[in-house]
């Protein structure tokens, strides 16, 4: 985000606080109604994840304030002692459902954010070093990729989480594993086509140091394609921990995220619960969906042959 | 003679397949494919003096952008040496070789792809010098356009993005980048081969003015021989690789040897000649990865002799830093020149 905002200022001439403020104001003037209502749920996401313990009515994994004579009650329900309605219902528990659903969203979103940005900085890193380096060094990295999208994503995830067991930072070790061969392979690819550019070659003959050539020059150029990557792994990696979860290999029970959730509602639907499967699913859907349209946008915004 | 500035002595550039795996063992038991090896440059030597100007002048394919690129160290040479102040680049430890190379500059073809289009014109131009701690960073707003007023640029351009500069504009960055940091010798590889005709002769110009004003040596690479009769104190004229003949550009523009650079000059579009035939070099530029035997140029050359097919001509010297690779004796041949031309005009008439 912080490029796109210095493009606004550059844009304005002078970096003043007032200007910078109309800028971005013109900005985001500029963009679809769409993208922008996409942009405020996901950020509106991530602010209810962040503040879950100030806006909602209890902390559904402290027993001291579940009341379990109130499980499996529809949407709309006084609470049993009065205190507060159940918006969404509550589960077979007798959690608030609105409560755990804010909750389970801190868990994942912190999950698969952290580990989608672990895996770009390392997947791009190795990528760019492959291009960069090419002969050995190459192919010892590919081949390493090529190993690991020779299994499915799913099942080395659950691998590494049998071996090391479930755990917040077992899982993004495991997000991580799995996920960076994505970046790696992409960033390769797309340095391999910069590489052969002449400013790549410019920069050489200007003897500028190594560091600087792959991270000024060859980084910039190669982002965009991996945003665009980035932004799907991020879907994947919440849809990922929601898998894991559902079959009990991801967080503890004590800490449940979105997709122990739907297992929990998932069990209920017959029991014609079926609130406590629609909400958690809802809210990960919204989730997956609105990072993917951000993503979308964000690489345009990105490209510098669409800025002013 | 003083010691020369660059010195290219016998440089070969081969390029190869890259084989993988599978075809390296395939050759091992002899049944893959044979190594093919494209011979860019064939043992060329050079010699580029402090303040002068070389032109490479050849039709593409010929070795031109290999053989710039080796002088400024972006290739390595499969043999030969690249000596800067006389000593040999490959040989001298890393700081002094990395020294040595930073004084070896380069202006590219392409104006589009030659600059990093996610950093604005300043920071293109003035990053080496900093890096290099030419200037200080405190100072690199300043020195920035002051690189970019030799070359004509105007401040404002500074915080603009490649993509709103016109072709000639970014190739003025482009010379304003490889000036910055002072260079000793810069190489222009077809520097203004995809330019407008208009703006060719602006650069021409400003390139012009630029070396009256400044020191540096450079070599000027260009398939347009008006362009290199232009700009070039000495040319030198390659055909698949090969030198085939050498000269100051008087010289050679007045009296060339070799029957290829003949052809050249013939075929070179003029104003005043008024000129409405066209006749082409006879045949096509031979593949590179089969070369013809002996003279290289004998399948096309009006004065082909026997031994041409066999022997391969090497360069003599035929007046003060006139080399050609001919058999031809001086004189031989001229007649045919006439020839040729008393055929052009019954063509005409």
């Amino acid at each position: 985000m912080s490029s796109s905002q210095t493009a606004n200022n550059s844009a304005a001439g002078k970096g003043t606080k007032m200007s910078s403020l109309r800028s971005l104001f013109d900005f985001l003037r500029r963009q679809s109604i769409f993208s922008l209502l996409c942009l405020a749920i996901f950020l509106f996401l991530i602010l209810a994840a962040i503040s879950a313990p100030w806006i909602t009515p209890q902390n559904p994994y402290d027993n001291a304030q579940v009341d379990f004579f109130d499980a499996n009650l529809a949407p709309g329900t006084v609470s049993g002692d009065g205190r507060f309605v159940y918006l969404l219902g509550s589960d077979a528990l007798g959690r608030d459902l609105y409560s755990a659903i804010l909750y389970g969203l801190r868990t994942s979103l912190s999950i698969s954010g952290t580990a989608a940005l672990l895996a770009l900085a390392i997947g791009t890193l190795a990528g760019l070093a492959a291009a960069y380096f090419k002969g050995a060094t190459d192919m010892l990295i590919m081949r390493a990729v090529d190993i690991k999208l020779g299994f499915p994503t799913i099942l080395v995830a659950m691998v590494i989480m049998s071996i090391f067991g479930a755990g917040y930072f077992n899982l993004v070790i495991a997000l991580v594993l799995a996920q960076w061969p994505y970046y790696a392979r992409t960033a390769r690819s797309v340095a391999l086509v910069q590489i052969g550019q002449e400013y790549i070659e410019a920069a050489r003959c200007l003897e500028l140091p190594v560091h600087r050539l792959i991270l000024v020059h060859l980084l910039p150029n190669s982002l965009p394609p991996l945003l665009v990557v980035f932004t799907l792994q991020l879907a994947h990696a919440a849809a990922i921990e929601a898998s894991l979860s559902f079959l009990g290999l991801g967080v503890s029970i004590e800490a449940p995220s979105l997709g122990l959730l739907i297992a929990n509602g998932s069990k209920e639907i017959l029991s014609g619960h079926s609130w406590q499967l629609i909400y958690p699913g809802l809210a990960l859907v919204l989730l997956i969906f609105t990072v993917n349209i951000v993503g979308d946008r964000l690489r345009r915004i990105l490209n510098p042959k669409e800025r002013g | 003679m003083s010691m020369p500035l660059l010195e290219l002595c016998n440089i070969s550039r081969i390029f190869t397949r890259n084989d993988g795996v599978f075809d390296k063992l395939a050759r091992r038991l002899a049944i893959g494919r044979p190594l093919e090896n494209l011979v860019a440059v064939d043992n060329v030597s050079m010699v580029v003096n402090r303040g002068e100007t070389v032109g490479i002048v050849g039709e593409s394919g010929c070795g031109k952008s290999t053989l710039g690129r080796v002088a400024v160290q972006l290739l390595a040479p499969t043999s030969g040496k690249v000596c800067f102040e006389g000593k040999d680049i490959a040989t001298l430890p890393a700081e002094e070789a990395r020294r040595a190379r930073f004084k070896l500059q380069m202006v590219f073809q392409n104006p589009y792809t030659s600059l990093n289009p996610r950093r604005r014109v300043g920071e293109t131009v003035i990053e080496a010098a900093v890096a290099h701690g030419l200037v200080a960073k405190a100072d690199a707003r300043d020195a920035a356009i002051e690189a970019m007023g030799r070359v004509g640029l105007k401040p404002d351009f500074i915080d603009r993005f490649p993509h709103a500069l016109s072709g000639g504009q970014r190739q003025r960055v482009g010379i304003a980048r490889a000036l910055a940091v002072d260079p000793a010798c810069v190489v222009f590889d077809e520097a203004v081969a995809a330019l407008d005709v208009s703006i060719q002769a602006q650069i021409l110009e400003l390139l012009v003015e630029l070396r009256q004003n400044s020191s540096f040596a450079s070599v000027f690479i260009s398939h347009d021989l008006n362009v290199v009769r232009y700009i070039a104190d000495r040319v030198v004229i390659l055909y698949l690789g090969r030198v085939v003949e050498t000269a100051s550009t008087a010289t050679l523009f007045d009296n060339p040897h070799h029957p290829y650079s003949r052809a050249l000059m013939a075929e070179a579009p003029q104003l005043k000649a008024q000129k409405k035939t066209f006749t082409p070099i006879v045949g096509e530029l031979p593949s590179p990865l089969s070369p013809p035997s002996g003279c290289q140029f004998h399948p096309r050359c009006p004065h082909a002799m026997p031994r041409c097919k066999t022997d391969q001509p090497m360069l003599r010297q035929l007046g003060d830093r006139h080399f050609s690779a001919c058999h031809l004796e001086v004189g031989q041949g001229e007649e045919g020149r006439i020839e040729e031309a008393g055929k052009r005009k019954v063509v005409q008439a």
